[in-house]
């Protein structure tokens, strides 16, 4: 009985022993740091991958034309250290399955230097484990989603608010100053809508409320119908959604087609000109109700004068598509790309992704234009923070407005 | 309790204890393992089931969800015992219970810890016996429900149980170890503890002070050894006991006469204590009446040392100085800010002044306070002498007669102003009454000359109709042909057809533009102080001020006009306003002009205005590409006669009157950007209607 017994315990010591040492001689980490990705005596590659088609391409248009304006301007100055910016965009149509392989190819075979510009939280959630293993910066993004913010997201650097602080912002408008209560949320049923879900319940949670109803729809999908019935069944007084315009502005016409006109709100990444093109061609929608209709904004409005950077992208829009307004979509992008060129130019002529890496997580106080200073940190990757209210005005287009104080 | 026993228990102890623990951590990782394999797996697929729950719950979908449970209950073979949801309201809204729900049921938890995603419970009543999975149904942050999912208890035992027959193996020969291990203890802890019995006898006998007890033990082992230590120490301490009783007796006689000694001096100092405390007070008491006096006085006052040092100070003086230590301080130093002596050149200093003429004295003195705004202050200082009559301090007081400094120079400043308007006003009255005479004859001449014009344009048309039917008819007579030709050319025609219309539309912008002149002029006289505040278009004015201007800039600069046509109206008052362009754009002149000279540069510079909008106001910019503001002098040109113009070109109004008009009339923004050698801009902002 004896002997069995003893071999088997230290058959079992030894087992554990073995596991322990195997535990301990962890396999170190290759070092993914290229020194030549990207880089040539005259070129830097940067990589972009967003909607140019699709029910979300007004976004990524609008986002690669502000930021390629700030672009040509210092290549027609001759670059950043003698090399020219060569930004590529590819299209994932709104779709993270695309985006997925957009990422990889330009990781891959395009040998991109960094990635810039992306578009959408369900699509860079899909690619957040891709960028972190690559070790490759990724700056300015069109998203507001917390996770994306937490520290454990290396590589990735975000320039605007986030959902929460955007949500934060309208509950309070709507709770604190206007007084209403009987608040419902109708939101794409994804990553992104949950994100603005979370940051409406948040809010409202401050305030010992909750939702008074809510309902989902799919992305890309504009059958809203049975939404509608359902979100209608309580005495609502604002309908918060997050989506891209095709559904909310189906959403909108058939409320008032239905005699519902209770206030409605969406956060910064609908694409605020966008939106208002397409509702003003909803005849259902009278005009005295367009006031009701809010947009909470992160970049102020590309009209605002007193913002030197609102001011230079809205005269190189002008010189350059004379035919096509600006927009605040395309202010963040034209933002992104100077926070781009900005850090670029401080890595210096012997250009890194390390280097560019350490000048972004030191950045400090940098001015980007909008009287709000740019700032990271190791453990905080977002720069700026605040957000503005746009409602639209009888025209079709968002303007900005400030809210009474309490 | 003896060594012998003791022994036996620890070990006897230690074994028990590491069996127990064996059999603890097997069981333990027994459970791990159990719980492991619940929270990869099926926690994980309970967390997905819940959340494809979340829509049909809220829309209270019963028959798809009980419809949902049912279809995950027979995928799952056996694995899974039952499937529960419960509402927000910890009713249970789906189940997949056949028959009759066990009351357990009832008592699951459905609250769950901020972060917690499940949890793994054990349940082990009559009517259930598995593992209860709790996962909340979240939307957001928000609980909406809960998913009970039970995982049958002999699934996961099967699959345990060759790692329990190893346990119970363990634990039956932990048993057999023990016993062997106990009669080997005791066996050793005997002979161990012989000797030492003994010796413990003995050293209990030392302790009660017999030094003559003796031991004997007949062994080579550790233990004799310290039977011999035992023995040495004996001898030592013995030597020592008596030693120390000696010399205790010598040290008590010397510590008593020391004491006494003490006590004596202690009780002197006590003495005089008490009496300079009471001078101390008395002089601390005066201290505070002179102190109560001084602070009284609502104005500056400061005691000076000859050695310019302060001897004392007010409260009003340490407000007006920010000094509280007075320690090392020197008057300069207090009353100025300075860090150095007065230099005597520039400034009179009080001190000397007294010393020289033993008197009072009155003087005026001009510095820049902390925030570099100029102080005029005046300052009465008189001497006080000692017994010799020699001067030891001077008292000086400080009065701020800043304000009235300055109400005496706006005085003179409105003054003028107010001769300059009324010179203004004539000018005004004067342009009007010309514009008006001018005024009437223009304007026939223009709807003279646009009649010619559409005239000269008929009669041609006239003369060609004329000359195409004389052609039909004279196709076959060559020689009036030939005469009507020569008639053509004789008189020109062609060249009158075609020059004359240009002669009389050069001659319509030219009255175009006199029309503009005096249309302007008008304008402009109507500048009038007390004009209302109305909506007006400042694109207009621009375009007026600059016709107005021309004969200042067009010879120096060309004009770059960015308007935006959209601009909104500005709450203005127009006539001021456009005083502000002019003065700018005036000054934009005379900056390019002085820059080309300087560079005796021959190519035109360039003033760019344009007009922008923003949120609530109007946006003017001036740009000139002139020789921009020197550093020195950009703190002041908004002053009142400050002109760098040559004398006789500049009255030093123009800036000041500006930023009296856009900031103190209107309250908008004026302010500039220069750089030397490059040019400077100016803005100003307008509230829109």
């Amino acid at each position: 009985m004896m002997k069995p017994t003893l071999s088997f315990h230290t058959l079992f010591l030894l087992a554990v022993f073995i596991f322990w040492i195997a535990g301990c001689k962890t396999v170190e980490d290759k070092d993914l740091l290229s020194q030549a990705n990207g880089i040539t005596t005259d070129t830097i590659l940067i990589g972009s991958s967003l909607a140019l088609s699709g029910h979300a391409k007004s976004l990524g248009i609008e986002y690669s034309r502000g930021a390629q304006l700030a672009i040509d301007e210092v290549n027609d100055q001759g670059g950043i250290h003698g090399r020219f910016i060569d930004l590529i965009n590819l299209d994932d149509r709104y779709e993270p399955t695309h985006t997925i392989a957009n990422t990889q190819a330009l990781i891959q075979q395009y040998q991109v230097f960094c990635l810039f510009n992306f578009i959408g939280t369900p699509t860079l959630v899909s690619v957040k484990e891709i960028i972190e293993q690559s070790q490759i910066p990724t700056i300015g993004l069109l998203t507001g989603a917390q996770s994306l913010r937490e520290a454990d997201n290396h590589y990735l650097f975000h320039l605007r608010d986030s959902y929460y602080a955007e949500t934060e912002g309208a509950v309070h408008y709507y709770v604190d100053i206007l007084g209403l209560k009987n608040i419902g949320i109708f939101y794409q049923e994804d990553s992104f809508g949950t994100e603005v879900l979370k940051g409406i319940q948040i809010a409202l949670k401050k305030r010992g409320l909750t939702p008074i109803i809510t309902d989902t729809f799919h992305r890309g999908s504009t059958d809203i119908e049975d939404g509608l019935k359902f979100i209608y069944s309580q005495p609502v007084e604002v309908v918060m959604m997050a989506g891209t315009i095709p559904p909310l502005a189906q959403f909108i016409e058939r409320s008032h087609q239905l005699g519902k006109h209770p206030l409605f709100s969406t956060v910064s990444f609908v694409g605020a000109e966008a939106f208002g093109r397409e509702l003003r061609t909803r005849d259902s929608i009278e005009t005295k109700y367009y006031r009701d209709i809010m947009v909470t904004q992160v970049v102020p409005s590309p009209y605002a004068y007193e913002y030197p950077a609102a001011m230079d992208y809205f005269q190189l829009n002008t010189i350059h598509h004379p035919e096509l307004p600006p927009s605040y979509v395309g202010l963040e992008g034209f933002l992104n790309a100077k926070l781009l060129l900005h850090v670029l130019d401080k890595s210096g002529a012997d250009l890194t992704r390390e280097k560019l890496i350490n000048q972004l997580r030191s950045l400090n106080d940098y001015d980007i234009g909008i009287k709000k200073m740019v700032s990271y940190t190791d453990r905080k990757n977002q720069g700026i923070k605040g957000i503005y209210y746009s409602s639209m005005n009888e025209t079709g287009s968002f303007e900005l407005f400030h809210p009474p104080a309490q | 309790m003896k060594i012998k026993y003791k022994f036996t228990a620890i070990i006897f102890f230690v074994i028990a204890l590491v069996s127990v623990a064996n059999y603890q951590l097997f069981t333990r990782t027994f459970e791990t393992i159990q719980t492991r394999r619940l929270e990869t797996a099926e926690a994980v697929l309970s967390n997905s089931l819940a959340a494809t729950l979340v829509r049909p719950l809220i829309e209270r979908q019963q028959d798809q969800i009980t419809a949902k449970l049912m279809q995950e209950m027979l995928l799952s073979d056996d694995k899974v015992s039952y499937l529960i949801v419960f509402d927000d309201k910890n009713k249970i809204f789906a189940h997949t219970f056949l028959s009759d729900i066990p009351n357990t049921v009832y008592t699951l938890n459905n609250t769950f810890k901020e972060g917690e995603i499940n949890r793994i419970d054990h349940m082990e009543t009559s009517e259930l016996q598995s593992y209860n999975i709790a996962a909340p149904i979240n939307e957001g942050i928000q609980q909406v429900g809960t998913l009970h999912v039970g995982i049958s208890k002999t699934f996961i035992e099967e699959t345990a149980s060759p790692l329990k027959k190893a346990t119970e193996s363990l634990v039956l020969s932990a048993i057999l170890i023990s016993g062997v291990g106990l009669l080997m203890a005791m066996l050793a802890s005997y002979t161990l503890t012989r000797s030492l019995t003994r010796l413990k006898d003995w050293a209990l006998q030392l302790s009660n002070g017999d030094f003559t007890a003796d031991i004997d033990i007949n062994s080579r082992d550790e233990i004799a050894s310290l039977v011999q230590a035992f023995k040495d120490m004996r001898s030592k301490v013995q030597l020592a006991h008596d030693k120390l009783a000696e010399q205790n007796q010598n040290l008590e006689s010397i510590i008593s006469k020391r004491t006494a000694e003490l006590e004596n001096n202690h009780q002197k100092l006590l003495k005089n204590n008490v009496q300079l405390e009471k001078l101390a007070n008395d002089l601390e008491q005066e201290r505070k009446n002179l102190k109560i006096v001084f602070s009284a006085m609502d104005y500056p006052l400061i005691v000076v040392n000859r050695d310019y040092s302060i001897a004392m100070m007010n409260d009003k003086a340490e407000e007006l100085s920010g000094i509280q230590q007075l320690n090392s301080v020197q008057c300069f130093e207090a009353a100025y800010n300075f860090s150095n002596n007065c230099r005597s050149d520039s400034t009179l200093c009080p001190m000397k002044e007294i010393i020289k003429t033993k008197k009072p004295l009155t003087m005026e003195h001009q510095y820049d306070n902390a925030d570099r705004e100029a102080v005029i202050i005046e300052i009465r200082a008189f001497p006080i002498f000692d017994d010799q009559g020699e001067i030891v301090q001077i008292v000086e007081s400080f009065f701020d007669i800043t304000e009235k400094k300055h109400a005496e120079q706006e005085n003179l400043l409105l003054e003028r102003e107010l001769n300059r308007a009324a010179k203004m006003e004539s000018i005004g009255t004067l342009a009007a009454g010309i514009a008006h005479e001018i005024n009437t004859p223009i304007q026939f001449i223009g709807d003279n000359t646009d009649f010619t014009s559409d005239s000269i344009k008929d009669l041609f048309e006239i003369i060609q109709q004329y000359k195409t039917l004389l052609n039909e008819f004279t196709a076959e007579h060559n020689e009036i042909q030939k005469r009507i030709k020569r008639i053509d050319e004789d008189g020109d025609l062609e060249y009158i057809t075609e020059e004359l219309p240009t002669a009389l539309d050069q001659t319509k912008d030219g009255i175009k533009h006199v029309t503009e002149i005096v249309k302007a002029m008008k304008d402009f006289s109507h500048l009038s102080s007390d004009e209302k505040m109305g909506p007006a278009n400042i694109n207009e004015a621009i375009e007026t001020t600059l016709t107005i201007s021309k004969n200042e800039w067009k010879y120096e600069a060309d004009l770059i006009r960015n308007l935006d046509p959209q601009l909104p109206k500005a709450q203005c008052q127009l006539g001021e306003i456009k005083q502000v362009l002019l003065n700018l754009i005036v000054n934009a002149a005379h900056a390019i002009a002085e820059r080309r000279l300087n560079e005796q540069s021959t190519a035109k510079g360039t003033i760019e205005i344009s007009t922008s909008r923003s949120e609530g106001c109007i946006q003017v910019a001036i740009a000139d590409t002139g020789t921009g503001i020197a550093e020195e002098h950009k703190s002041r040109i908004f002053d009142h006669f400050f002109t760098t113009k040559e004398v006789g070109k500049g009255t030093g109004q123009g800036l000041s009157m500006a930023y009296q008009i856009i900031v103190e009339i209107h309250g908008g923004k004026l302010w500039f950007e220069s750089e030397q050698g490059k040019g400077t801009t100016f803005y100003f902002t307008l509230k829109t209607s």
